[in-house]
């Protein structure tokens, strides 16, 4: 047997840490107003809710999701919000709701449907479903494509 | 792209959103390890490059039937969990399961161990999509969701009748 004469100690060193070109996530925090934006969201969306207008609550509530913020809260409130506004859909009410989203607000909402089926709990994922063949029927596979490579997740 | 029928039960929905998610995930390209010289292995099982991974996605039935797909530059890693409603149910995919995962070579994208709260997993890589087709590939995840459950069912039917035919025969001897 060798015996050993040097510490090998370096070769546990991370020396990719030190690498220029060395892939960072973004990280765009959204700042405090993020807080006072969802709140305010928040609010303006129950409102409808309560008046029974979820369809008109959908758009508002997939514009800008909260996704740089290192507040955990904030987003689990979005997402549980996003799905209570969900939920709240028939069948029947959905395509129509849909069709008048752009692309964006599409991209958000499968975003948004992922989360929903990943949360898991008793919910009935069948209106999650029905949902995500909507979207996938007007957003193309291309829609999921971009909930699979975002960066920036819920 | 959806072959189910129009009817859209939450079956055909559940399978319909897993064929398109998958058809999506199987974007794959061959791509060498950047850890390991000369190495290639599936991004997904290694997970050494965080850029190469892409977000996983869950897609679920109901909270005991659901899809976990991770998709990666190289390779994507489908897992499915199968309704089990009793113990019967339990013990009948476990072995069931065991069985196929034990020959896995005969099943080319099958996993030898299925992912953490799943039953069973797949593994599909880019040579797996470069020597077979990609919808077929698809195809035969949907299918054999769709086989798995019906086999289940079956294998609990006869299960459950065999039992009685015992329990009958054992009876009888007590009459006579």
């Amino acid at each position: 047997m060798s015996k050993k004469t040097r510490s090998d100690q370096f070769r546990d060193a991370d020396i990719d840490m030190y690498d220029e070109d060395q892939y960072v996530d973004d990280d765009d925090t959204g700042g405090d107003n993020a807080a006072a934006q969802l709140a305010d969201r928040e609010g303006r969306v129950r409102t409808l809710i309560s008046n029974g207008n979820h369809a008109g609550a959908l758009p508002i509530i997939l514009e800008a999701p909260p996704t740089g913020s290192k507040d955990k809260t904030l987003n689990t409130k979005n997402i549980s919000l996003v799905l209570d506004v969900l939920t709240r859909f028939k069948t029947a009410e959905i395509e129509k709701a849909v069709s008048g989203l752009d692309a964006d607000q599409q991209d958000n909402l499968m975003k948004y449907i992922y989360k929903g089926f990943s949360e898991g709990g008793e919910k009935d994922f069948t209106i999650l479903l029905s949902f995500h063949e909507k979207v996938y029927k007007l957003g193309g596979l291309g829609c999921i494509m971009r909930v699979l490579t975002d960066r920036k997740t819920l | 792209m959806s072959t189910a029928a129009a009817g859209g039960s939450a079956l055909d929905s559940y399978l319909n959103a897993v064929r398109a998610t998958l058809t999506a995930a199987m974007c794959l390209e061959n791509f060498s390890s950047q850890v390991v010289e000369r190495h290639n292995k599936p991004e997904v099982e290694v997970k050494a490059s965080k850029e190469v991974l892409l977000n996983p996605v869950t897609i679920s039935r109901s909270d005991k039937e659901r899809v976990l797909i991770e998709p990666s530059i190289n390779s994507v890693r489908v897992s499915i969990a199968i309704k089990q409603l009793d113990d019967v149910d339990k013990i009948l995919c476990h072995k069931f399961m065991r069985f196929m995962m034990l020959r896995a070579e005969h099943f080319f994208i099958l996993r030898r161990k299925p992912v953490e709260g799943y039953d069973i997993s797949f593994l599909v890589t880019n040579f797996h999509t470069e020597q077979m087709f990609k919808h077929k590939l698809v195809d035969f995840i949907i299918e054999f969701m769709q086989a798995i459950d019906k086999e289940l069912s079956e294998m609990k039917i006869t299960l459950n009748a065999r039992a009685r035919t015992v329990a009958e025969e054992f009876m009888k001897s007590f009459t006579s």
